[in-house]
């Protein structure tokens, strides 16, 4: 758990930091006045953070629901992700939070009440089906047992059909999600990448098996199921690796429980990739030949698309070529 | 022999910088440490360790002192990432005399800016919140412990390295029922003595943490003025062998640089290059 907990002084009394505080009984609270002031300052260490972030309760102000970038999304037109939380529990090497944010502490956004506010507005403003993500600047997740987002959001969720909740994770903490009946519009995907790749990189994440049974479990009780393949990793053994984890996949979960597949290249904006080296001078992936392309660094772009092609090809064989997507947010 | 090049290359040792702002609140770390006074320094008493890994710097009181000693401190013995270890007494309504405290926030009372030191590691102890004030004052804040010293030198510090490198404790040495005209030098030296095993964990892991954050920039450091050794190279070519030679250093470590096969640094930039983009990548 956290080795320190701030809380916005403003918030001390709300109920769910109230809560909080019991169940975790942490030795030390320190009050803040507002989480950037401890979040957003210049000058830390992301990497050192990491090895024990604290937790820092605070409120959401300004806009709590946004469109997301051009290119990332499963078909939707209207495609929206709100983060009750910023900065997850898992270290993943090619994760762009760790380039994005100047600190690695975790911050819990509890006036949940809010958020739904605006949902709701957003919601009820469009005309056609709407895709909310919730993994976008976290892991939906990873810290569940702690958030209780499931418990507030899922309800909220049911009442509107005509939205879509994707719940981005690659925790097995499902717990959660098997206690509430399988909702038709929400989305429960996970993230994977080959075994021996994910092992190496995605630091202090379950691992691919145990990834996989999860979904098992949830595709059982009739939750619809999303597969992330993205970031797509290089190795000299790609198509044996990506064929081996896909075919995994597909064994254990049925077609009809697949609700998308998307896949994306691995892909950094130039100065993400400068900080990542600087904070892991020695990580493997960040080793890699990657090349400046339009301000983003990625592979050259023939091996890339040999990496993207071969995997959709592949895909084909068991799903549906309208379940597969192209990720590319930048 | 030191050599000319050898001086080019980083420090390949760590280094902790104590400001305190009393002597007394050094002195016993001065014995622990063996440290010696700099002879002939004019604006600070200095000491440092034979290595001189260690530097302890006693400022004179109030936050303005404690600024300039640790800038001075980063001018006069440089290095591209030490630890810097703030140690002093501080009051509060409710502290415990000889207690030492963990500083988690900093509130510089004058300008009424926030300050919140990260942790190199998990405190074991209790984590205070600190006011310093511009006078020496009588009453306490209801919560927290009060100083004149550390938004000064955390201001300072934070400017020239990451928080992670910085840390601030505080011991209590007064109270409602103990007022500061009670202290004596004598009982503040006898503190920090008592409490010598939590302050020499915390220095420890601050100059280590200091240590580790070189290793890898020396390495490649080497690897380029082996380089240089060799082959003249312009400020564009050291750049983009720098990053080469990262990713070498990752993937072929136990491989010697092909620096035999060629004669310029164009040539090794060229071949690395070549290299890097074709090997296998097995995980
Ligand atoms: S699980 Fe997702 S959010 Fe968490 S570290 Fe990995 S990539 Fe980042």
């Amino acid at each position: 758990m956290a080795a320190i907990i701030y809380v916005e002084q403003a918030i001390r009394q709300h109920p769910r930091v109230r809560q909080a505080l019991k169940r975790l009984n942490p030795k030390q609270v320190i009050e803040c006045e507002h989480y950037g002031e401890i979040f957003n300052p210049k000058g830390q260490n992301f990497r050192q953070q990491k090895l024990q972030p604290a937790l820092i309760l605070a409120e959401k102000q300004g806009r709590k629901v946004l469109p997301t970038p051009e290119g990332f999304g499963i078909g939707g037109q209207q495609n929206y992700y709100f983060s009750h939380m910023l900065n997850c529990v898992y270290d993943c090497r090619y994760c762009f939070l760790q380039g994005m944010y100047p600190s690695a502490h975790w911050v819990w956004f509890v006036n949940y009440e809010a958020f739904i506010e605006e949902l709701t507005q957003t919601i009820v403003q469009q005309t056609q089906p709407s895709y909310f993500f919730s993994g976008y600047d976290c892991d939906s997740l990873a810290f569940d047992s702690q958030t209780r987002f499931i418990d507030t959001f899922l309800p909220f969720f049911a009442q509107y059909p005509q939205a879509l909740l994707e719940l981005r994770t690659k925790s097995t903490h499902i717990r959660s999600l098997l206690k509430h009946a399988a909702l038709p519009n929400c989305v429960v995907a996970f993230s994977l990448t080959p075994a021996v790749i994910a092992e190496q990189v995605e630091h202090k994440t379950p691992s691919v098996a145990k990834r996989i049974h999860a979904m098992q479990q949830l595709a059982h009780q009739g939750w619809q199921i999303g597969v992330r393949l993205d970031p797509l990793i290089y190795a000299s053994n790609f198509t044996q690796l990506y064929q081996q984890l896909i075919d995994e996949i597909m064994h254990a979960i049925p077609s009809q429980s697949i609700h998308s597949i998307s896949v994306g290249p691995l892909r950094f904006p130039t100065k993400m990739y400068q900080r990542l080296v600087d904070l892991y001078p020695q990580d493997r992936l960040l080793a890699h030949p990657l090349h400046k392309r339009d301000q983003v660094m990625s592979y050259q772009a023939e091996r890339e698309q040999q990496m993207v092609d071969w995997v959709q090809t592949y895909l084909r064989q068991y799903v549906d070529d309208q379940l597969i997507f192209q990720c590319t947010p930048w | 022999m030191a050599t000319k090049t050898d001086h080019m290359l980083p420090p390949t040792q760590g280094q902790l910088r104590i400001v305190a702002a009393l002597a007394c609140e050094l002195k016993s770390l001065i014995a622990r440490l063996q440290l010696s006074k700099i002879p002939q320094l004019r604006a600070f008493d200095v000491y440092t360790n034979r290595e001189h890994t260690i530097y302890a710097l006693v400022s004179g009181v109030g936050k303005v002192a404690s600024s300039a000693a640790t800038a001075f401190l980063h001018a006069f013995a440089p290095h591209p990432c030490p630890g810097y270890f703030n140690l002093g007494i501080a009051g509060g309504a409710q502290a415990e005399l000889g207690q030492v405290y963990q500083i988690g926030k900093i509130t510089d009372v004058a300008t009424q800016t926030n300050y919140y030191p990260s942790f190199i590691s998990k405190p074991t102890i209790e984590v205070a919140s600190l006011h310093t004030v511009d006078q020496a004052q009588s009453t306490y804040p209801d919560l927290g412990l009060v100083d004149m010293e550390a938004s000064g030198f955390f201001a300072t510090a934070r400017r020239l390295v990451t928080q992670e490198h910085i840390e601030v404790c505080k011991i209590g040495s007064d109270n409602l029922q103990s007022p500061t005209h009670r202290i004596t030098s004598s009982q503040v030296v006898q503190w920090v003595q008592a409490q010598w095993p939590y302050i020499e964990t915390r220095c420890q892991r601050l100059l280590a943490y200091s240590t580790e954050q070189l290793t890898y920039q020396t390495l490649i450091e080497q690897a380029l003025t082996q380089v240089k050794q060799q082959c003249r190279c312009s400020t564009y070519q050291q750049h983009q062998l720098r990053e080469l030679l990262r990713r070498w250093q990752v993937l072929n470590s136990d491989q010697p640089l092909p620096l035999q096969a060629c004669t310029n640094a164009s040539q090794l930039i060229r071949r690395l290059t070549e290299q890097l983009e074709t090997q296998a990548y097995d995980w």
